[in-house]
């Protein structure tokens, strides 16, 4: 705590309480000489009554000094927390500005956004410092320049600042400005923080950067630089915003020649009930639009589905788009989706018997009417069809299921082995039929998961599928919680004890923690996959029936068909193979086999911006480092010749920023330290909070106070030193207490 | 108030230069506010002989009695059959004190003294004078006889307060001199030590006699009318003390209570009567207490 005057010159009338003492001394009346016998009288208790009366004229002398000195301290407006020797707005300022660049600050609020407000804001703060002083300014967007701006500069930068999608913790900017106001020459030093205070626009994990080095600076005469926080926008609770907040295609693949259905998530995050209209739009154009009401807080799905004729290989660009009433934070009212049509997944389903594979193929293919559209095209194989008939086709299949077959032999597990390794996906699902030995032999061996050991009956009190290991899992995923309540119901007869490989991990279990599937990937340019149920993937109609091992595949249950279907493009890869993505993230795009592009542009989402790329090397994908634009971005590779490939991906913004939590206290004394910093709200809390920085607490009102009471002490202590005898015999009146004081 | 009563007021009878017509006029106005006369019954006889107390003249020792009773008793060689009384002034300096420039307290003490004695001769009593500071200075035998109170008033004119007050050994001069038991009226301002005053009174009552202490202050010392600053001196000693006067008032009119009520207190033990006054103070304060001593022996 440092203090200080205002009107230092006027402390110097503190010498005035020399003056009782003066006057005391100097000022002294000649005593009147009177002849009194009665001395004698008079001396001993003359003794007494001096000590009394001379401690008794101290304590008044004393009230009378410190009343003068007071008045006189008083006058020179002191104050505490002062950090500049003078208080006006003349002094030179090393001035930082740390503006929050994020979408948040895009709210709007009494028709401006937040950035415009911390802008405003920013500007008065810069026209209240002198042309000599230097500004440090840094948004979240981007590195700072630790040169200084003239004032004049400063307004100009300020003018221009956007809001962005992809921001860095402020944290940093936090570091870079304070470095730079650190070593600045300037008297005074001052760092502003223009901010909605948003969770996310913050490092909570560790403290502002650079406040050792303002610690440090601190320790030195005039070096402190005081921090404000400027928290602009109103607080979460009034806050109203309606966001899209996911758009996927839930299948996860656009096959063509079929529609493909589009599923979006909004989400009311005020605290009134949102009534809205989403619109789709495909290619630019709008394809549907859907009403929709959401309950405060609460979030409603919207599906709209593409016509069935989609180009195939081309990046399809969709979005969604929220309407029919204003709403404050705009960047959230719209979500970006790339896809692209392929042409329906092969997959091979190998069994025994024809009712081992019905339930799969059922459940990939469930129209099998000739011409219809599909996800999949499904084939239904004997195992001894698999290695004469599909050795060279086999690496055109997505997936290939092996559904409770006996004995694949030793040549079919050779062309599943270097399937597997060349990237493919096998399911193997094993039924009573299946014989260990084959199973467990050394070539299987090399890509199932587990070796088969023995039909095991559950115990009747766990007799039931488990729930999924991990649920983070493609496959599970997005139904995991749904997922695990069907399996806790679902009923299993029997299963194969397995010894899982080390290269393997569970996915599922059983309800007696015995593994229901598991899963063993193989790297490679492609990774292979092999899953291996320890249940069959097929159903009997009778449980009496040997084969009548689980009830899995039953109709009552979605859990299969959805499984399958997932399992598909998880085997084959494609749900690797991103066309959206957060803004800021890199994004990677394979510009498909052929010679290498000479010549890569990228556009950006205004079609307008266009920025030439190194092509990369022959097979390697395109990488594009943190593009941060959201909309639909457009990649052209050309060359050689009249090559020309358009490829294209969608950024979003960050999902986070529209679910706006504030900063508590305690994080904020977290990141500048508990006293490190001033809050500010508006206006009237902003000057408090730059006069208690500039001129610091006044003691003015409470030394007037302590004026007030020391007047009241002295009359008091006046009144009694000289206070009337009562009932002496007087001639004259005496000195009143105010003669006598003087 | 009659004409003859006013002159019990100090102010007034200030204004009377001649000393014998103060005496007059004092007692006649004393008299002429009294509803009953209290001259009557004073003469006494008391008795032959008395106990010898240290300072008696070893002559006057009755070896007769001695002989017979084993103790010492003095001898009278004429019987009284009036009471004799001395008016017995102190001399020193601080009596001459006067802070008004009006009466001094030597001045009130003798025209008090003056009114007494020319009572006393007027009741056929014989009045002695004693005048002492550090001895005694001046003193006239007791005689009853109308060419007395001329004596005394004469003497009296023409002392001075100028001298050093020694209570112990004046009193015990005067209790030497005194043979038979006498009223001794000593008019004091009492400014010295306290012990050898005590002591000198208690002497006097050892001896058989009886003590009216006429105790006169000056109106200013008993009423501390001074403001401000003040630079005090005794004019005894020539000590100087520099007060507020403001603020030590109060503790001075405490001392002052204290130091009447030491007297008193002593006085009552001993039976001396004690007449505090100060010469703002009508006479007939003073002449009251004689008379009621009187009444009381009578």
């Amino acid at each position: 705590m440092e203090f200080s005057l205002m009107h230092a010159g006027l402390a110097a009338g503190a010498a005035l309480a020399a003056i009782p003492v003066i006057l005391h001394l100097f000022m002294r009346p000649t005593p009147k000489h009177v002849v009194f016998p009665a001395l004698r009288l008079l001396r001993e208790r003359q003794k007494r009554s001096r000590k009394k009366m001379r401690i008794k004229n101290w304590l008044l002398l004393a009230a009378r000094m410190l009343l003068l000195a007071l008045m006189a301290l008083a006058l020179a407006r002191p104050r505490i927390h002062s950090e500049t020797p003078l208080g006006d707005d003349s002094v030179p300022t090393a001035l930082g500005l740390v503006f929050d660049t994020s979408l948040s600050m895009g709210y709007r609020q009494n028709d401006e956004t937040l950035l415009d407000q911390a802008k405003e804001k920013a500007l008065e703060l810069v026209d209240r410092i002198p042309d000599s002083s230097l500004v440090f300014v840094a948004d979240s967007a981007s590195p700072a320049s630790r040169t200084g701006r003239s004032p004049a500069s400063a307004r100009q930068w300020i003018k221009e600042l956007t809001v962005r999608a992809v921001n860095r913790p402020l944290n940093i900017p936090m570091g870079e400005v304070y470095e730079a106001v650190v070593e600045c020459d300037r008297p005074r030093r001052e760092v502003y923080v223009l901010s909605d205070l948003a969770k996310t626009s913050w490092d909570l994990g560790r403290p502002a950067e650079g406040l050792d080095r303002v610690a440090k600076a601190a320790e030195t005469p005039g070096g402190k630089v005081a921090t404000v926080v400027l928290r602009l926008g109103p607080p979460a609770e009034e806050r109203e915003n309606v966001s899209i907040e996911e758009m996927e295609i839930p299948s996860g693949v656009a096959s063509t020649g079929e529609p493909v259905e589009i599923r979006g998530l909004v989400r009311s995050h005020g605290a009134k009930p949102a009534s809205r209209i989403v619109e789709f739009y495909l290619g630019g154009d709008k394809r549907g639009q859907a009403p929709i009401e959401i309950a405060p807080g609460g979030q409603q799905e919207v599906q709209f589905t593409t016509p069935s004729r989609l180009k195939e290989g081309e990046v399809h660009r969709a979005e969604l788009r929220v309407t029919g009433a204003p709403d404050p934070l705009a960047f959230d009212d719209v979500r970006y989706l790339s896809f692209q049509a392929r042409p329906p997944r092969k997959v091979l389903i190998v069994s025994d018997l024809d009712v081992d594979a019905e339930f799969v193929a059922l459940a990939l293919d469930p129209d099998p009417t000739p011409g219809a559209a599909r996800s999949f095209q499904v084939t239904i194989a004997r195992a001894s069809e698999l290695a004469s008939k599909y050795r060279d086709t086999l690496k055109d299949h997505a997936a290939v299921f092996l559904l409770d077959v006996a004995e694949p032999g030793d040549a079919a597990w050779n062309l599943l082995n270097a399937y597997v390794h060349e990237g493919g996906g096998l399911v193997v699902g094993a039924g009573v039929r299946c014989r260990p030995e084959d199973y467990n032999g050394p070539i299987p061996s090399q890509i199932l998961p587990a070796r088969l050991g023995a039909p095991a009956v559950p115990d009747p009190t766990a007799a039931t599928f488990g729930k999924v290991a991990d649920a983070t899992h493609p496959l599970f995923d997005r139904y995991a919680e749904g997922i695990d309540a069907q399996l806790a119901t679902m009923p299993v007869r029997r299963y194969w004890k397995v010894e899982p490989s080390e290269a393997a991990r569970a996915l599922m279990t059983f309800a007696d923690g015995a593994p229901a599937l598991l899963e063993r990937t193989f790297q490679g340019p492609r990774t292979g996959r092999v899953l291996m149920w320890t249940t069959p993937l097929a159903r009997r109609p009778r449980p009496s029936d040997p084969a009548a091992w689980n009830e899995l595949p039953s109709l009552s249950y979605w859990v299969f068909p959805v499984v399958m279907n997932l399992t598909v493009p998880y085997l084959s890869g494609s749900t690797g193979e991103r066309l959206v993505y957060d803004a800021g993230e890199d994004v990677i795009v394979p510009l498909g086999p052929g010679a290498a592009a000479t010549d890569v542009r990228i556009i950006g989402p205004d079609g307008k911006t266009a920025e030439a790329a190194t092509p990369p090397p022959p097979g390697e994908p395109l990488r594009i480092a943190s593009p941060q634009f959201p909309g639909h971005w457009t990649v052209v590779a050309s060359g050689p010749g009249d090559a020309k490939q358009t490829l294209g991906f969608s950024l979003n913004p960050p999902a986070d920023e529209s679910r706006f939590a504030a900063l508590e206290a305690a994080e904020l004394d977290a990141l500048f330290g508990k006293e490190g910093y001033f809050l500010a709200d508006d206006d009237r809390t902003l000057q408090k909070a730059t006069e208690l920085i500039r001129v610091g607490q006044e003691l003015f009102p409470w030394l007037m106070f302590l004026i007030l009471i020391l007047v009241t002490a002295e009359n008091f202590l006046a009144n009694t030193f000289y206070k009337e005898p009562t009932g002496g015999p007087t001639t004259e009146p005496g000195p009143s207490p105010a003669q006598a004081a003087a | 108030m009659s004409t003859a009563e006013k002159f019990l007021k100090p102010e007034v009878i200030r204004q009377v230069a001649r000393l014998d017509l103060r005496a007059k006029f004092i007692v006649e106005g004393f008299i002429a506010g009294l509803h009953a006369s209290p001259f009557q019954g004073f003469s006494v006889e008391f008795s032959e002989h008395r106990k010898y107390a240290p300072g008696d003249n070893i002559s006057d020792i009755d070896w007769n009695v001695f002989a017979k009773t084993d103790r010492f008793y003095t001898k009278k060689f004429q019987a009284e059959t009036n009471l004799t009384g001395y008016l017995v002034m102190d001399l020193s300096a601080s009596m001459g004190y006067t802070h008004r420039q009006e009466l001094t307290k030597f001045e009130y003490g003798i025209s008090l003294a003056a009114a007494l004695g020319y009572l006393m001769i007027h009741q056929q009593d014989p009045v002695g004078l004693i005048a002492f500071d550090s001895k005694v200075k001046r003193s006239l035998a007791p005689k009853s006889r109308r060419s007395q109170l001329a004596n005394i008033l004469s003497v009296l004119s023409q002392l001075k307060p100028e001298g050093v007050a020694d209570f112990q050994a004046s009193l015990t001069q005067v209790s030497g001199m005194l043979r038979h038991r006498s009223l001794i009226m000593i008019f004091s301002d009492l400014l010295a030590d306290p012990e050898p005053i005590r002591r000198g009174l208690h002497r006097l009552r050892h001896s058989g006699h009886d003590v009216i202490l006429f105790h006169i202050l000056d109106e200013a010392e008993a009423a501390f009318p001074f403001e401000g600053m003040v630079r005090l001196e005794d004019n005894e000693t020539g000590e100087l003390i520099e007060v507020d006067a403001d603020a030590i008032k109060a503790d001075y009119l405490e001392e002052v209570e204290s130091f009447r009520a030491g007297y008193k207190a002593d006085c009552v033990r001993a039976r001396i009567d004690y007449v505090p006054l100060h010469t703002g103070m009508p006479f007939d304060k003073a002449l009251t207490s004689y008379l009621l001593s009187r009444q009381a022996r009578g």
